[in-house]
């Protein structure tokens, strides 16, 4: 093409660029690029790994507090009267005094 | 698993991509160690958010994205940002003197280089992508979150500006 004034030839220059990098740049920087990406992998895995202990300990939490609490009221209802702590006793007597159906019962 | 294969997909793309994102980042901040680290970013960015590119077909586009956000936001940054701030362009061609790897040997290779770099960012982006990188258009158009007639616009007038200048120059 030929140049003109009004408009420059870019063909005589091409994608020539004025830039140059160091020897071995590139063999070296993709190594770091590599490792870099790694390490970074290893990180957010340790990471998740945090949150998925911390999140099955708290489910493991929820699941057995009502368990507990079941096994507990359980144990309450097997045990007689007599046998039973104080307050667990007080609650069958205020039961038993509210009750009119049993106002006659012979103990 | 699912982790895994993202690794091997962000170091196939670091195979892939490693030089071609070089040049466009080195272009964009001039500096070979901004550069430098401006690749870095890129990488750990595609890597970061890997799940989210779905069309492999997208593959080059996408990351030509991250790297020119990346490259724009350093520049930013360092108060280098360019819009129509004829200051901002002066400090980046005096970068481009400064730089231990520019070659000042070919005054015409130089000049272009020059030229584009007083070029008000939008316009210099496009024209680096199409006339360097040879990307259509309409992956310029997604690259720049415009439209591709804006891209083509941008193009065009970046060629007339350059031409004007190296004509002025020479």
């Amino acid at each position: 093409m030929k140049e003109t004034p009004s408009q420059f030839d870019f063909s005589s220059i091409g994608k020539q660029m004025p830039y140059r990098v160091p020897d071995g740049f590139f063999e070296q920087s993709k190594l770091q690029l590599k490792s870099s990406v790694q390490s970074l992998s290893a990180h957010r895995k340790t990471i998740r790994r945090r949150w998925y202990s911390i999140a099955a300990g708290v489910a493991v939490l929820l699941a057995i507090y009502p368990v507990t609490r079941l096994l507990q009221r359980h144990a309450d209802a097997e045990t007689p009267v007599y046998c039973q702590t104080d307050n667990a006793s007080d609650e069958w007597n205020d039961f038993a005094d509210a009750d009119i159906f049993m106002e006659n019962m012979d103990w | 698993m699912k982790h895994l294969q993202e690794q091997i997909s962000t170091e196939a793309l670091i195979e892939r991509y490693q030089q071609p994102l070089y040049w466009h980042i080195r272009r964009m901040v001039v500096c070979h160690s901004d550069a430098q680290d401006v690749l870095q970013n890129t990488f750990i960015q595609v890597h970061l958010h890997l799940r989210k590119l779905k069309d492999q077909k997208a593959e080059r586009a996408w990351v030509y994205r991250i790297a020119t956000n990346e490259a724009l936001q350093w520049l930013r940054k360092k108060h280098e940002y360019l819009s129509l701030d004829t200051d901002d362009a002066q400090s980046l061609v005096h970068a481009l003197k400064a730089d231990p790897y520019t070659d000042t040997g070919d005054h015409l290779v130089f000049l272009l280089q020059e030229a584009t770099l007083t070029l008000p960012t939008m316009q210099r982006s496009v024209f680096n992508l199409r006339y360097y990188d040879e990307l259509p258009y309409e992956d310029i158009a997604y690259i720049m979150g415009s439209t591709v007639g804006a891209a083509k616009t941008n193009y065009h007038i970046a060629k007339e500006k350059i031409s004007n200048y190296l004509l002025e120059h020479l």
